[in-house]
């Protein structure tokens, strides 16, 4: 017994000199990756109706909001990192809660090659009962009568539409199969953006219309092969946005 | 020999250590009891451990009118401890100023061992019920935020809160874990049948009541099953579709054909007092219902094979199921102080 302590003394001592002496590549300097919502070149600016898409004009966003889960960082080098319960509401209110950055100090140094993430909510956390933070259902994305969260949701408005109030609205969820609308995507790093500890995520909003019919899929928020699709749409909006590079270098 | 020694004195503070873990959940009233030779519980528990001051938290919170938006009704307004938690003598709730829902309320125990809530299974977790009631404008009408305002505005409520999670703020996640550190205790396995079938004193069954336990064995056990009366499966029980709602059940859930008009398997257990009966509280007494299983069963394509062919009970027969039946009312727990309004302090 007591010499079965001394080696598990032993490996503590080793794992801590190790850890002690990882300065360098490995070491956490932290990164910060910020969301971007925006509709074709210009920034998203909620209810203003000057957007187009497809055949719809004066096209009016009221709402995007969204969970981006399960953050990976891979490196030039072959490691990872994956940043621990990883569960983001972003929503493009300003007045929301929700922040548009998410900061991940325990991303180690290094040149990036790919990040990869999801949109929406694991199955696990879908079946856990009560959680708080952002997975709490009191910030609006969880269906009470069919239990789990909704993974994603855009609504707004367009005079063309001949729906009610001219709106549409995608409440996508559903974590079970056959309707398991959480996708998961990976975009290659730039190599211009690989080293500077900061990525910007771009939303493009105009992205994941142009990608329907919303005339005729103008309202989904239930679990099922059109939430199926409108979820492979959302996940084309993402893009890694590389800074101009200025004249004259 | 040393290293049995060490064996020894190991497996003697082990055994020690769970004997003080049986004792503390034995002693503590309200606490959570495996009943002798029913399956494991499906809720876990160790997600939310229960302790005495979570369960009295989350009973002030099953029977506080201001959940409810104009503080008018409380969880108790459709679950009445007296009615084994049912909405006496109402086919569909009634909520805020009167307003009417679309379902009976079913009774409230035995939910440590529920795999899905609500007639149609929509619901995955004990702890995600009551979003549904709160929010609901025809029930309690009430959103999460203003909710969490009003109670963390509450000098007592902060300090319950504190008691129980040694925090005082009102947060989601602990409103809906002490709601169901309460519901998951409402436990009722103290019937006659239940003595009966410990060979207690107590149990004693006529021979009508025998003959009646014999007859619900081979006619409704498959889908009713003992000893929690419930498979806890989905099946279309005959029910001629109600034309007020059209209520469809399960499907409304699954989106599939073949799961319209199927409902939830609901317990037998205190059915005695549960009444009116059916998700739409279509059925007054037991009596009708044994009636619909024999003679009143509408046959369309979903419904369940053992239907199919009709149940042949003669009037004695229907006597004694319906006598068997009466033997599922637990008169300990609907008398159980520790589930019962809770008093002033
Ligand atoms: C307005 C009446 C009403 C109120 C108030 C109400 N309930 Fe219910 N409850 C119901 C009805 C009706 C159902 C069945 C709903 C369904 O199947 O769609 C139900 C179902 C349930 C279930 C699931 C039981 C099962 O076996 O599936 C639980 C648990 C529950 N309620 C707990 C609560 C709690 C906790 C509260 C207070 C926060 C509450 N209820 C408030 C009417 C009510
Ligand atoms: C095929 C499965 C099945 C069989 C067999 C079956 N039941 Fe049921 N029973 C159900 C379902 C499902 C419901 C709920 C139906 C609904 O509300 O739509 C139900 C409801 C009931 C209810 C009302 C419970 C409540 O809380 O409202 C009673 C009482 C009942 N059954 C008794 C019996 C008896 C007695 C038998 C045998 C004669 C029997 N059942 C056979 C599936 C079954």
């Amino acid at each position: 017994m007591v010499l079965f302590l001394d080696i598990f003394n032993f490996f503590l001592l080793a794992a801590r000199l190790l850890m002690s002496t990882s300065e360098g590549p490995g070491r956490p300097s932290g990164l910060v990756l910020r969301v971007e919502p925006v509709f074709g070149a210009a920034p998203l600016v909620l209810n203003s109706p000057t957007y187009q898409t497809g055949k719809l004009n004066k096209l009016a966003i009221s709402r995007l909001r969204f969970y981006l889960t399960t953050v990976v960082l891979r490196y030039a080098d072959g490691r990872t990192y994956a940043e621990p319960a990883s569960h983001h509401l972003i929503d493009t209110d300003p007045e929301a809660m929700a922040s548009l950055t998410v900061a991940l100090p325990g991303a180690p140094a290094g040149k990036l090659r790919y990040l990869t993430f999801s949109v929406g909510v694991d199955s696990a956390a879908n079946v856990a009962g009560a959680l708080g933070g952002d997975l709490d259902p009191a910030r609006g994305m969880y269906w009470a009568w069919h239990s789990g969260y909704v993974n994603a949701k855009l609504e707004g408005s367009a005079p063309q539409l001949a729906t009610p109030h001219h709106e549409f609205a995608y409440h996508i969820g559903g974590f079970r199969a056959p309707f398991n609308t959480r996708r998961t995507m990976t975009l290659a790093v730039p190599a211009s953006i690989a080293t500077g500890g900061r990525l910007v995520l771009r939303a493009d909003v105009a992205r994941w219309l142009d990608a329907l019919p919303i005339a005729q899929l103008a309202d989904v928020q239930i679990p099922n092969a059109a939430a199926m699709t409108v979820a492979d749409a959302c996940s084309r909006m993402f893009y890694l946005y590389e800074p101009p590079v200025h004249a004259g270098r | 020999m040393p290293a049995a020694k060490q064996l020894l004195r190991w497996a003697l503070l082990l055994s020690a250590w769970a004997g003080v873990c049986a004792y503390n959940l034995a002693s503590e009233s309200g606490a959570f009891v495996q009943p002798l030779g029913w399956p494991a519980p499906v809720y876990r528990f160790q997600d939310n451990p229960g302790t005495a001051a979570g369960r009295e938290l989350g009973r002030r919170l099953f029977y506080e009118p201001a959940l409810s938006r104009d503080s008018s009704i409380s969880c108790a307004s459709c679950h009445s401890p007296a009615m084994a938690f049912t909405h006496a003598d109402h086919r569909v709730s009634h909520g805020m100023a009167g307003r009417l829902g679309t379902r009976n309320a079913p009774g409230l125990f035995n939910l440590a061992w529920a795999t899905s809530f609500q007639w149609d299974g929509g619901v995955n977790h004990l702890e995600m019920q009551p979003l549904n009631p709160l929010t609901h404008p025809a029930e309690m009408d009430m959103a999460l935020p203003p909710l969490l305002v009003r109670l963390n505005a509450s000098g007592a409520y902060r300090g319950r809160f504190y008691r129980a999670f040694a925090d005082s703020v009102v947060t989601t996640p602990r409103l809906l874990k002490a709601l169901a550190q309460f519901t998951v205790s409402l436990e009722s396995a103290n019937s006659r049948y239940d003595k009966y079938v410990r060979h207690e004193p107590g149990g004693e069954f006529s021979d009508l009541e025998l003959n009646g336990l014999r007859l619900f064995r081979a006619n409704c056990a498959s889908c009713h099953r003992e000893p929690l009366f419930t498979n806890n499966g989905f099946a279309n029980n005959g029910l001629l579709p109600d034309s007020i709602y059209n209520d469809q059940g399960r499907a409304t859930i699954t989106g599939r054909a073949a799961d319209c008009y199927q409902f939830r398997v609901p317990t037998l257990r205190n059915i005695e007092l549960t009444s009116p009966y059916m998700h739409d509280g279509r059925f007054q007494r037991l009596r009708d219902v044994l009636r619909h299983y024999t003679t009143g069963i509408h046959t369309g394509p979903t419904l369940a094979a053992e239907l199919r062919k009709p149940l042949v009970l003669n009037g004695d027969e229907q006597k004694d199921v319906l006598a068997f039946l009466l033997t599922l009312t637990d008169r300990d727990f609907l008398t159980n102080s520790a589930y019962q309004y809770p008093p002033s302090e």
